[in-house]
């Protein structure tokens, strides 16, 4: 017998069904919606990293004296980098598995998922987004902590020299109230003020330093809530 | 006007083109034969030359391509090639059958047919640069040892004759990457020939 007719008996013998096109084609569309919610994901995460190690401050490692490295990881934005990596490898996944995906060069697809997410990422961080996206996971995710967390966190050693609250008086030197609700007498007469901080009641300020006796912290370097506060000067208040 | 019930004969589907042939079967059936049979002779040979498979079992191989080819008619493209959307199926189906019969230890050969010996060593610029024939035994020990990668790639440029487009389609791989692999079965092929010492008739 002809090997065709054989083949056609085959096929109709075993009533071999076509595949429904709009399968073929949900199929693409599938693998698109992917490949755009992954790097829309990426993009989310991206935004958190660069929130996070914008907020970082890594020079205070070297007023560590112990655990420095675990210090140092709990700074990092691990669960958010483990994000990024994971949506870029669904993206990458989802890309090669749309029709043409095959023809993209996977360093042109790894790219321009990673390009697309960090456009993304700086719209979200700009937009505020990424903030509120760690704020919204450290409510929701039982021992996720967000930026403003482990910031409080950190600047409540005053054992191991860092200090923070809300300065309450500046009549007979600076007066602080930290967040336990702690009062303490701030020596600046040989700290470096950043230039962003503003020696003012109600302002909100961060203190490297030490404790002299029972409330009383000499500080060596005071800083604005948020963020660093840039170059500042050598200050006897 | 013909009969409905009249059978489609190869004649009848001489000058349509393959793009035209899918549409055709997918409306009547026997016109999938005549796609069939455009196709057998070339990619029975196929077949061998990427396997080691006897010829009924390249047929084998064949039918259960096509009934694949069947079930996914609806898929084609026909921004893509035909023929390359044909040989993809028949390769991946060639390759996991021919994977299946190594785990159960068959031994390896590779079918060489005159074609392969006669374009092949020419295609590598073999002969040109040691300036010695090749030895027909030689290029099918090579072949054999030879990653399977490699092996498609070497016989699809040089002996299917396909382009980088082509392959492309075939093995879903960027053009880029099928360049790559061509070179690489290149230098491969010459390793394996130097490495294993094989002789090169003067």
């Amino acid at each position: 017998m002809e090997n065709s007719k054989k083949l056609l008996e085959k096929i109709q013998s075993e009533n071999v069904k076509q595949k429904n096109r709009l399968e073929f084609k949900a199929k693409n569309i599938f693998f698109w919606i992917l490949f755009f919610f992954s790097v829309l994901i990426g993009g989310l995460a991206m935004s958190v990293i660069i929130y996070i190690f914008s907020q970082a401050e890594f020079d205070l490692l070297e007023h560590i004296t112990h655990s420095r490295l675990e210090f140092f990881l709990g700074m990092l934005p691990i669960l958010w980098i483990v994000f990024s990596i994971l949506f870029l490898g669904i993206s990458i996944w989802g890309i090669r598995s749309t029709k043409k995906g095959y023809k993209y060069s996977p360093l042109v697809i790894v790219a321009s998922s990673l390009l697309f997410s960090a456009i993304l990422g700086v719209v979200f961080y700009y937009s505020g987004g990424a903030k509120n996206l760690d704020n919204i996971f450290a409510k929701n995710i039982p021992g996720y902590q967000s930026v403003e967390e482990k910031r409080l966190l950190v600047w409540s050693m005053p054992e191991d020299g860092f200090l923070s609250g809300t300065i309450f008086s500046i009549e007979n030197g600076i007066l602080l109230k930290d967040w336990n609700g702690k009062e303490w007498q701030i020596d600046t007469s040989n700290a470096f003020i950043r230039g962003r901080v503003s020696i003012q009641i109600g302002e909100q300020v961060k203190i490297i330093g030490s404790i002299e006796r029972n409330n009383i912290f000499r500080a060596t370097e005071v800083r604005p809530w948020n963020g660093q506060g840039g170059n500042g000067t050598m200050h006897n208040f | 006007m013909r009969n409905t019930k009249e059978r489609i004969t190869l004649k009848d589907c001489q000058g349509v083109q393959d793009e035209e042939l899918v549409k055709k079967s997918l409306e009547n059936i026997d016109y999938f034969a005549c796609i069939y049979e455009r196709y057998e002779e070339k990619l029975i040979r196929y077949i061998l030359r990427i396997s080691s498979f006897s010829y009924a079992e390249a047929e084998e191989v064949l039918q259960e391509a096509f009934v694949k080819v069947w079930r996914n008619l609806n898929e084609f493209d026909e921004s893509l090639k035909f023929s390359s959307w044909v040989y993809r199926i028949v390769h991946n189906t060639t390759i996991t059958e021919w994977r299946k019969t190594q785990t159960k230890g068959k031994d390896q050969r590779v079918a060489i047919d005159d074609e392969l010996y006669k374009n092949l060593p020419s295609n590598l610029n073999i002969e040109k640069e040691i300036g010695k024939k090749f030895d027909q035994e030689g290029i099918k020990r090579v072949l054999q040892l030879m990653p399977e990668k490699y092996k498609s790639v070497l016989i699809l440029k040089f002996l299917e004759e396909k382009d980088y487009n082509e392959i492309s389609d075939i093995l879903k791989k960027p053009s880029g990457t099928v360049a790559t692999l061509i070179n690489r079965a290149k230098k491969s092929f010459n390793q394996i020939a130097e490495k294993e010492n094989i002789s090169f008739t003067i």
